[in-house]
């Protein structure tokens, strides 16, 4: 028979496997990147999947990162995953995404004249650089203070 | 010149042979959060430095201290 996991040892588990995904999704969302910007933005049904699955990867990116995720898990041990720890790493990791989409923005627009992008690539490139450095930040600091 | 927060956490949990997890669990927060503070990666909020006291029967004081 096995022993009852601790909400404790549950939140850890969990928190592990958050640090070890949250790098995962950072790549998927730069192959789809890479992807928009061979094929560009299509009026083919195909390219409308695409750009759809990129624009609600992105949002629940975000949300994760804003909220902590786990939202079905009970109270006791989303407040365990979201405690003060987790709190700084997800804003000093939050910060980080904001610097990244800034620079990003300032920089496609010093940019503007040399290179020829669209309105809806820019987007692409400043939300993905914001939304994939917050997640690396966010890993990076959730496995170092793991342990 | 810097100051740093240390931190007798760690000799205090180990003196009464609790583990990280069993130390979150008295206190309502992770191992991991357990795990930054004892190695000064994360200075606690008044709150858990309280309650972390509180639990471990000692001062603040004696649980931390400014080190230049």
């Amino acid at each position: 028979m096995t022993e009852p996991v601790s909400n404790v040892d549950l939140a850890d588990r969990l928190a592990r496997r958050r640090a070890r995904v949250l790098p995962v999704l950072g790549l998927f969302l730069l192959i789809q990147q890479s992807a928009y910007f061979a094929h560009g933005d299509g009026a083919r049904l195909v390219d409308q999947v695409r750009i759809g699955a990129w624009v609600a990867m992105s949002a629940v990116i975000l949300f994760v990162l804003t909220t902590g995720g786990f939202w079905f898990r009970t109270a006791p041990v989303r407040a365990l995953l979201n405690d003060e720890g987790t709190l700084a790493n997800r804003a000093a990791a939050l910060s980080t995404g904001f610097i990244s989409a800034m620079l990003s923005a300032i920089l496609l627009y010093v940019m503007q004249g040399a290179w020829e992008f669209s309105a809806a690539e820019a987007i692409h490139l400043i939300v993905t650089a914001g939304l994939v450095s917050a997640l690396i930040r966010f890993a990076v600091l959730e496995r170092r203070a793991l342990g | 010149m810097a100051e740093r927060l240390t931190t007798r956490l760690r000799e205090l949990r180990e003196a009464r042979g609790w583990t990280q997890a069993q130390l979150g669990e008295r206190i309502g927060v992770s191992r991991k959060t357990i795990n930054t503070v004892e190695n000064g990666i994360f200075i606690p909020s008044t709150l858990i430095a309280l309650k972390l006291a509180a639990v471990l029967e000692t001062s603040v004081e004696t649980l931390f201290s400014v080190a230049e």
